[in-house]
């Protein structure tokens, strides 16, 4: 139920071997050139050029294309013929483990099948954003990533809804929070009572005697939080943004100057609030 | 035929229950032990000789990447499955697969993925 990855799918489900998929994943690392090298056999960039974007991309969260425009290295329209020739050029894993004779295109369509069901995402209305985040991207996967997990580990019918700036971190029976490190500080939190908290104990381990110890149910919130987080990493580094998560804390983030940005999804199951702070 | 010894490495001790009740209602496997950080893990790995650690990989101290790394130093036949929130991220899935872990299991997980993944060792 969490955002995962393709190849590490397989090997989970014993389709194909640890041995296998890391060589097909440095095959495919060699195939699939990034984006500067593009830019310099297409003679947009010099390797100096690349190597000033790199150095940008250390303390701005960006892609290589968006700090080359901000730099005025590249055009808008040099960066969508790169991306163009980059996606026809680009291999995927499946594709590649089919060629290198590890998986047969049978297997390959029915897991690919089974992954993009595992991976669907439940209906739960649109996260509605306020327009001065800056980052609406790390902000999507920030917030709407955890409700969905929510709605599917507690199996209830859970709506988004719309997220607004606080001042002030919400109370609440339960509240953790995990911090991310990369570019930006950021972290994300829940906040939740005791109906959510139990659902979520009952969801995530499966069993009902556990529910009678006050002490699993705090740590399945912070698991919870843990799994939530890991997706949310997972679809950041989909998105090129490179980040870390650090070991649940209990207790909302402190606001550090800032705000929070909080959703506070409709649910069945109990009240549930999630925060993020750094956007 | 004897159970397979496993240690189970996480900071969550709901997880740790939760691993030991998959584990412990089969005939095939035993607990003999948790360790909440990589330290821990390392040292109980020493202690103890399991023959299989389950390994998270976020956890305060020494994460479950570097004990995987000091664990496979010691002991190159070690069989190391980790066990991670963090399993959709390519690199880290590479990283640990290239430390010396087994398999990788995404969390939240289960039992019949455990269960399938720690008898194909």
């Amino acid at each position: 139920m969490a955002v995962k990855f393709f190849g590490q799918y397989l090997i989970e489900r014993g389709v194909l071997t640890a041995e296998k998929l890391l060589a097909a994943l440095e095959d495919q690392r060699g195939r699939n050139r990034r984006f500067g090298s593009y830019a310099l056999q297409l003679g947009y960039l010099r390797p100096a050029d690349v190597q000033r974007i790199q150095q940008q991309q250390r303390s701005v969260d960006a892609r290589f294309g968006e700090v080359a425009v901000q730099l005025g290295l590249l055009t808008p329209e040099q960066v969508e013929e790169i991306l163009l020739r980059q996606r026809q050029d680009h291999i995927m894993l499946g594709e590649l483990l089919v060629e290198r004779g590890d998986i047969s295109p049978e297997v390959l369509a029915r897991e690919l099948a089974a992954f993009k069901d595992d991976q669907a995402p439940w209906s739960t209305g649109e996260l509605l954003l306020p327009a001065d985040v800056r980052d609406q991207t790390v902000a999507r996967a920030m917030l709407e990533l955890p409700v969905r997990l929510f709605a599917r580990t507690t199996g209830e019918q859970v709506k988004v809804g719309e997220a607004q700036w606080a001042e002030h971190a919400p109370q609440a029976s339960f509240a953790v929070h995990v911090p991310f490190r990369g570019t930006q500080s950021l972290a994300f939190g829940i906040a939740c009572d005791t109906t959510a908290a139990e659902l979520l104990t009952r969801g995530l381990l499966g069993d009902e005697a556990l529910l009678e110890d006050a002490e699993v149910i705090a740590d399945a919130v912070r698991e919870f939080a843990n799994v939530a987080a890991g997706s949310i990493l997972a679809r950041l580094a989909q998105l090129g943004r490179g980040y870390d998560i650090q070991p649940p804390v209990d207790g909302m983030p402190s606001l550090e100057g800032g705000r929070l940005l909080v959703v506070a999804p409709l649910s069945a199951a109990g009240d549930v609030r999630f925060v993020v702070r750094g956007l | 035929m004897s159970k397979r010894k496993v240690l189970i490495v996480d900071d969550s001790l709901a997880v740790a229950r939760q691993l030991r009740a998959i584990l412990e209602a089969t005939h095939d496997f035993e607990v003999i032990g948790h360790a909440r950080n990589g330290i821990e893990a390392v040292k109980m790995y020493r202690s103890d000789k399991p023959d299989i650690v389950l390994m998270d990989i976020v956890m305060p101290e020494m994460d479950g990447l570097q004990a995987t790394r000091t664990i496979c130093a010691l002991d190159a036949e070690a069989k190391i499955i980790v066990i991670s929130s963090a399993a959709g991220v390519s690199d880290k899935v590479t990283e640990a697969l290239r430390l010396g872990a087994r398999n990788i299991i995404s969390k939240p997980f289960e039992a019949g993925t455990i269960l399938s993944v720690l008898r194909a060792l």
